[in-house]
């Protein structure tokens, strides 16, 4: 029987540590852990400076996770990410030289920069979980977690990803502007990091210079909230609520593009982590509501109808949710 | 003899080879005819402006010195049939006096009858007396409206007819009905599990006023509710449980949806 206290306490230390340095966001971090727990991986939505790497590095650094983070631009190239064969000239040989996406937890900031051909090596790296350099195949380090992020607004010199990759980030995240007391919050902390002097020099310090080195937990303990996960239960009446929002999304009249049977997956595996992340030990309808945003939004494709009356996928998802008896 | 003869051929030939043009065919009118390298002995000459009279028009497109005459190209052509000379339609450059006319005979033919100088009038082609223009435009208007009139009104009659087909939607005080009475009677099958658990939220949702909540705020704020929270925590432990156990107060905790009124 997994003892489920200890788990409810290694999140909790997670997640204490990483709001030592990123104020509020408590949302977000949830959304992390739970694709972090269930080998998903995460689209975050948000315009700049909503710390977004700082809150990753963050918990990278809180669960002793290897980080890499990638800027996406227009100019890179797959093997930028994943990596290529070198000649080394002393010996006549080609070596491997493997690329960021090595990494436990990938950073690809703005990937709506890069061309599609880039982001299309991301996302096939993130579904297979292995990578072809050469001739030789790799498999990618376990866990292995990508956080996308790509800014709404500016929309000039970016390729908007398409629906079908869309689909393989098991979350979309819109990050939101903290609330005043939260922004009062980092803006008296910010007046207290004071400077680090070294070299004859002195630098002022940034929020990525107090994020604490120390892990929480061990590498087992990771692997056993992963396990725990698995082990959530799960209803035939929640299964239920799944299919039926699932195919409401599919007939509703103003959606051209339902969610896919990826997406039902997507929800159970997220009601788990969820469910595990509160102390419970089974999915109840409060999970399946809070996740049902950020695993369907992005899989949903409004009608020219719904567009032609401003219409939002938000605005047609809460509908279904509020009518759905 | 022979040299009376070639006197006689010569003063024959002669004149008509100074004049080559009087040979040429008759040029159809308003047909544009060019006359290249004749030469006119003299000080330069130029086309005279075209007046209210002319039946030629006459231009001169090149003039080039030659010995102590110039050689022109000519461009012409007849507004009216009948032989005209071009000599006449040319003058002096800059006004000043040709010592010697030249002579251009030309001649234009024309396509209509020799009596005729105008073509003939358009034909004089009315609308039938009875119906005037006014009348067709007003008979338009009036066909245009009858199909705007049945475009909308057929369309309405259609939605109208495809509404009342289909199912009046019932309230959620309809729906709880038959659901909590085949739960109160042990009757009720996994998908009304499912129906009663979505329809009692729809239910709460509406009884608290929070349809205007985000469905997942709305759901959060009904499970704080004092009256609402024991209902959903013992549906949860019976619906959602690894170990499911039916309360055991069921009757009395859905007799109050049986016949339920939203405040």
């Amino acid at each position: 029987m997994v003892s489920y206290n200890n788990h409810v306490s290694y999140i909790e230390a997670i997640r204490e540590q990483v709001s030592d340095v990123v104020v509020g966001q408590n949302d977000v971090v949830e959304r992390l852990l739970i694709a972090l727990f269930t080998s998903g991986h995460i689209l975050l939505q948000g315009v700049p400076g909503l710390a977004k790497t700082l809150l990753v590095n963050a918990l990278g650094k809180a669960i002793h996770l290897e980080f890499s983070r990638i800027q996406f631009t227009i100019d890179l190239l797959p093997s930028d990410i994943l990596g290529s064969e070198i000649l080394d000239q002393g010996s006549g040989k080609f070596t491997t030289h493997k690329g960021p996406v090595f990494t436990n937890l990938l950073l690809a900031d703005e990937i709506n920069r890069a061309a599609p051909k880039v982001q299309g090596a991301l996302l096939e790296a993130m579904q297979e979980r292995k990578v072809t350099i050469g001739d030789n195949t790799y498999r990618l380090p376990v866990p292995f977690l990508v956080i996308a992020t790509q800014n709404p607004i500016e929309q000039s010199g970016t390729f908007e990803l398409p629906e079908a990759q869309l689909d393989r980030f098991m979350l979309c995240h819109r990050l939101k502007y903290p609330t005043p007391v939260e922004e009062e919050e980092i803006l008296t902390r910010n007046l207290n990091l004071g400077i680090q002097k070294e070299e004859g020099g002195a630098v002022a310090n940034t929020e990525f210079d107090i994020v604490s080195e120390d892990p929480v937990g061990e590498a087992h303990d990771l692997i056993s909230v992963i396990d725990a996960v698995h082990k959530i239960h799960v209803s035939e009446v929640f299964i239920k609520h799944v299919v039926e929002l699932i195919s409401r999304t599919r007939n509703h009249s103003h959606i051209e593009l339902g969610a896919s049977p990826r997406a039902g997956i997507a929800l159970i595996k997220g009601a788990r982590a969820r469910a595990l992340i509160h102390g419970r030990d089974y999915a109840i309808p409060e999970d399946l509501f809070a996740l049902a945003e950020d695993v369907l939004l992005h899989r949903m494709r409004l009608n020219y109808e719904a567009l032609a009356e401003s219409m939002t996928t938000i605005d047609v998802l809460e509908d279904i949710l509020k009518t759905m008896g | 003899m022979k040299r009376l003869l070639f006197i006689a051929i010569l003063s024959y030939t002669l004149p008509a080879l100074t004049a080559d043009e009087l040979d040429q065919e008759a040029a159809p009118v308003g047909v544009k005819i060019q006359i290249k390298d004749h030469i006119i002995p003299g000080p330069e000459v130029e086309a005279k402006p075209l007046s209210q009279g002319s039946a030629i028009v006459l231009r001169i497109t090149s003039v080039y010195p030659h010995g102590d005459g110039f050689r022109y190209d000519f461009e012409y052509y007849g507004l009216e049939a009948g032989s005209f000379d071009l000599g006449d339609y040319l003058q002096g450059k800059d006004n000043k006096p040709m010592t010697d006319q030249p002579k251009l005979p030309v001649t234009f033919k024309s396509s209509l009858a020799p009596e005729r100088i105008r073509p003939n009038p358009p034909d004089d082609e009315k609308l039938p007396r009875f119906i005037k223009y006014k009348h067709l435009l007003i008979f338009g208007a009036a066909f245009w409206l009858m199909g705007l009139l049945l475009l909308i009104f057929g369309a309405r009659k259609r939605l109208n007819r495809k509404e009342s087909s289909t199912p009046k939607l019932l309230s959620p005080a309809e729906s709880l009905r038959p659901l909590v009475e085949a739960a109160r009677k042990g009757k009720l099958g996994k998908n009304d599990q499912a129906k009663l658990e979505r329809t009692l939220i729809i239910f709460w949702s509406q009884r608290l006023d929070l349809t205007n909540e985000s469905p997942s705020t709305a759901l959060s704020k009904i499970k704080a509710h004092p009256e609402a929270a024991p209902l959903f925590e013992k549906l949860e432990s019976w619906f959602h449980c690894p170990n499911p156990k039916e309360p055991s107060d069921l009757d009395a905790l859905l007799k109050p949806y049986h016949e339920p009124k939203i405040n």
